[in-house]
């Protein structure tokens, strides 16, 4: 996956924070996830305008860790996520 | 840096929304309006008053997801009878919420089944009493009720939605369950029951005329070797209405649960925030502690009772107090242990 694919959220998904956490539905395999603050926040920064190295960038200022270490977490999210079908990836 | 994959932690954190009174899940009934006439239907409409427009409906969706809500169950009546039925629910779709559809499905057609399928149910309960016209349409009321039903059900899982029975048993009915089990599993879907009949919301007792009287509850939970605890009461007597969960009537009042019809305030007066947040009724629920069930705390029915808060109020305006049919219910089945030589 490239860092400049924009993720976006999959209309077959529901989701909500709760507190830092996100549970993620897919609704139609009928699955449940719950992200921790890390997931969590990736997921929600996946709304269709950032590509993946913005949100990478994001996670390291909030984090606080290294912009290497972020973008690594990063695509391996997003990477689930899309196999899931939870997240669409967009081209620039 | 914790690693951002997935943690399976569902469980517990639908335990936190409890604990924190976080708000997950709410029923609303969309309206009162219904094209069937059950006999045993608890809905009385207040002519006085007059239900919500689509303006109001998006106002409380936008309420209920600023609060964190995730789940939203529609209800009526019928939902399918109200005319901005889509609009409501895909308005709730785009605002990220999961729906679960409770209908009796006679309104499913091939003209609207591609709607129904764009809002990813989690899944269409419907209503089924039998497994045949003869019995399910006398319950309806309306003659062609079962065959539309079936026909919708066959629609709904074409297009691979998760279909519930939901399975009401009353004196009409009260032999239909293993027939609408294997109608369930030909079907492909998942099959609910209850004999729970309620007053209407006027007050009548005209629906628990059909209630099963103690012999034949009696016989219904041993020939259909129905599970003798509640496992939901394992641990305790109380339930979570009002604790993650609301409810919302057409009239947008708001109750604990659509069975505890407690009302909480309206939502044509006061925010839900203000409600949730602040309300003295949900307060005092959700301190409530089983020792303070001082008629159920030390009875001896208790391990195998089905307490319901919203039958204890409804009966005595008590929610505290002991309901006379979950005691009738916990007795009978207290009566089939013992039979079995259990204790």
């Amino acid at each position: 996956m490239k860092k400049t694919m924009i993720p976006i959220k999959s209309a077959n998904t529901a989701s909500r924070m709760v507190d830092d956490q996100a549970v993620v539905l897919i609704l139609d395999k009928q699955e449940s996830m719950v992200l921790n603050d890390t997931g969590a926040f990736i997921w929600e920064s996946c709304d269709g305008k950032r590509n993946v190295e913005e949100i990478a960038s994001s996670l390291a200022i909030i984090f606080e860790v290294s912009a290497q270490v972020a973008l690594s977490d990063c695509l391996e999210f997003i990477d689930k996520m899309a196999v899931k079908e939870a997240l669409i990836l967009n081209k620039p | 840096m914790k690693s951002a994959a997935q943690i399976d932690r569902y469980q517990e954190l639908y335990q936190k929304t409890i604990s924190e009174s976080m708000l997950f899940l709410a029923h609303w009934e969309l309206t009162y309006s219904c094209n069937l006439k059950c006999r045993h239907c608890y809905v009385s409409k207040d002519l006085g008053r007059q239900e919500f427009g689509l303006d109001k409906a998006k106002e409380v969706i936008n309420q209920l997801r600023e609060l964190g809500c995730l789940y939203l169950v529609f209800s009526g009546g019928e939902i399918f009878c109200r005319k901005d039925f889509f609009e409501i629910a895909s308005y709730a779709r785009d605002q990220g919420f999961a729906l679960r559809l409770m209908t009796n499905a006679t309104k499913i057609n091939q003209a609207n089944i591609e709607k129904i399928a764009a809002l990813l149910p989690l899944a269409v309960e419907i209503s089924v009493y039998a497994a045949s016209s003869q019995v399910h349409d006398l319950i309806t009321g309306v003659s062609g009720s079962f065959e539309n039903t079936l026909h919708a059900v066959q629609l709904l899982r074409k297009k691979g939605i998760p279909v519930v029975f939901k399975h009401i048993v009353m004196d009409a009915n009260k032999t239909e369950l293993p027939a609408v089990k294997l109608l369930a599993k030909e079907q492909g879907a998942e099959l609910l029951f209850d004999f729970c009949l309620v007053q209407k919301d006027d007050g009548s007792d005209q629906p628990i005329q059909f209630r099963l009287n103690q012999e034949e509850l009696r016989m219904f939970i041993d020939k259909n070797n129905l599970p003798l605890r509640n496992s939901q009461h394992s641990d305790t007597l109380l339930c979570s209405a009002g604790l993650n969960n609301i409810f919302i009537s057409p009239y947008l009042d708001l109750h604990p649960c659509i069975g505890l019809k407690l009302k909480l305030g309206n939502l044509h007066e006061v925010p839900l925030r203000d409600i949730w947040q602040g309300s003295r009724k949900l307060d005092s629920l959700r301190k409530l502690k089983d020792s303070d069930l001082t008629a159920c705390f030390n009875c001896g029915k208790k391990g195998y009772c089905f307490r319901c808060q919203g039958m204890a109020f409804q009966e005595s305006g008590n929610y505290l107090a002991a309901s006379s049919f979950d005691c009738e219910v916990a007795g009978v089945v207290g009566g089939i242990i013992r039979e079995k030589g259990g204790s």
